[in-house]
């Protein structure tokens, strides 16, 4: 534990984004982005549809290359120290990635293997992710044969099982009824414990309920970048910006 | 190392779930058996006539390189179905993102998936051996050109497979890698067929053929040459498909 504090105060950041841009063909999806996320912070990249918050998860998760500018995690370059910054990083995408063949507890201990977790840790490891995700009574089941909830929620245990102390979650909320979302809010509290996390949502609602810090993109650029504590200036910005798309 | 070898043990696991691929193994098994137990029946019907000549090709040539042969042919179409989806049904189901998300190579990923289906292949070219070497029980047959024989059809269907794999990496539709593949595989036929007609004399032409290389291992008239040449195949459309992965990224 001491050792990790020690660590993460090596960097005074756990994210850096330094004049980002994404260009795909003629289309902008990220324009100029810069942000500093300090460690620990649950932040809440908020936005429409196209509004770059996918692209931009994707090039902070390392699976898309920045057309301009670079990103550092825990201060290393996400190119130039790509496999070893990646160990660092749990990524939920839009769709999560699961092998409807396999079952939870086989997914799960795949996923550890392939971020090289001790063989003695695995077994706790996936256990305490399945608790938290809520997937204790499923284990055994194929991953094809459950519900779209679930398979949301094995997404998610997939990205925290090898305890990254980045955590990235690309619309987490797609497909949970309402008991769900609140055990979702807490699981993500929770996890800011030990990681900084980063999502995604078109919700504002949902966005307030448990960032720190809300970020908002529209047309590839930031147009909000400061702490949860005014909703109600946070809700007449995202009007307008609705208000804009819908005219 | 260790990661490649996960890749493609899950790889391999993935096929032995998968309906198309045992489908496709029996359908080939009993297409070959059929075909194996015709070439017996004829063996036996000219195996006297046969005796009268010192040169005549025996149980061996007869019946297992006939074998061997008519195997590559039939294999040649069925590789494409089988190795076209290995980029593709991640890219559907955004598994694609998990593996790049992950702390792997791209090296890793290509070559994993390379090695779980030239597993899956070992075993098809495993079973197809047996029948020659059920011959073993009856008739004195040579061991060693069934070896060389099994190998050099295994060393042809993983070039194949490399091919296919570089296919699929550039291709966004699993159709359009099953027709670019079968045309490319078909091609790479043709230039052996004309290898022995009009061209013969161009040893380019020869030296590229992949069927030549393979009737000279079935033939045992093997060199190191004719394995470097499908290492050196292989490793040409892995790296190419190397090479593509690191770019998609750049270029999604």
């Amino acid at each position: 534990m001491l050792e990790s504090l020690s660590k993460q105060n090596e960097h005074q950041f756990a994210i850096e984004i330094n004049n980002v841009s994404r260009v795909f063909a003629e289309h902008i999806a990220v324009c100029d982005l810069n942000l500093q996320i300090p460690h620990n912070q649950v932040i809440g990249l908020l936005g429409l549809n196209g509004a770059g918050k996918s692209t931009s998860l994707q090039m902070l998760a390392g699976t898309l290359a920045p057309s301009i500018g670079n990103i550092k995690i825990l201060g290393q370059d996400i190119q130039q120290h790509a496999e070893k910054v990646k160990k660092d990083i749990g990524y939920l995408p839009e769709v999560p990635p699961v092998y409807k063949e396999q079952t939870v507890d086989d997914y799960l201990n795949f996923i550890c293997t392939l971020y090289s977790v001790e063989k003695s840790q695995t077994s706790e490891l996936v256990q305490k992710a399945k608790e938290q995700c809520g997937l204790t009574e499923i284990s055994t089941r194929r991953i094809g044969n459950l519900s779209k909830g679930y398979q949301q929620r094995i997404g998610i245990a997939q990205a925290i099982v090898h305890q990254p102390k980045i955590v990235i979650l690309d619309e987490p909320t797609v497909g949970l009824d309402p008991q769900q979302l609140i055990s979702m809010r807490e699981m993500v509290r929770g996890l800011a414990q030990h990681s900084t996390v980063i999502f995604s949502s078109h919700i504002l609602s949902e966005v307030c309920a448990v960032a720190d810090r809300i970020v908002m993109l529209h047309e590839g650029k930031l147009v909000h970048d400061g702490p949860n504590d005014n909703q109600k200036n946070l809700e007449d910005l995202f009007s307008q910006i609705i208000l804009k798309g819908v005219s | 190392m260790h990661k490649t070898l996960l890749v493609a043990k899950h790889e391999f696991k993935y096929m032995l779930r998968a309906p198309l691929a045992w489908t496709l193994m029996g359908v080939v098994l009993l297409i070959l058996a059929w075909t194996f137990l015709a070439k017996i029946e004829d063996f036996q019907k000219i195996a006297h006539e046969l005796q009268n000549f010192p040169k005549s090709p025996g149980v061996t040539g007869f019946v297992i390189t006939s074998l061997f042969s008519t195997s590559s042919i039939i294999l040649m179409m069925i590789i494409p179905l089988l190795a076209m989806n290995s980029f593709h049904r991640e890219r559907w189901d955004g598994k694609m993102t998990l593996l790049f998300s992950a702390p792997l190579k791209s090296s890793e990923i290509v070559f994993g998936k390379f090695l779980g289906l030239a597993s899956y292949l070992a075993l098809m070219v495993f079973l197809i051996s047996l029948m020659p070497l059920s011959l073993l029980l009856a008739a004195p047959v040579d061991v060693t050109t069934i070896a060389l024989s099994a190998l050099g059809l295994w060393f042809l269907l993983i070039s194949f497979t490399a091919i296919t794999l570089f296919l699929a990496c550039v291709t966004k539709e699993p159709v359009i890698t099953l027709s670019l593949s079968i045309g490319v595989l078909l091609f790479l036929w043709l230039i052996d067929w004309s290898s022995q007609s009009a061209l013969s004399e161009n040893s380019l032409v020869r030296y590229v053929s992949v069927m030549k290389h393979y009737e000279n291992i079935l033939r045992t008239k093997v060199n190191t040459a004719d394995f470097v040449y499908f290492i050196s195949l292989i490793g040409l459309f892995l790296s190419l498909s190397i090479r593509h992965l690191n770019q998609s990224k750049e270029n999604v």
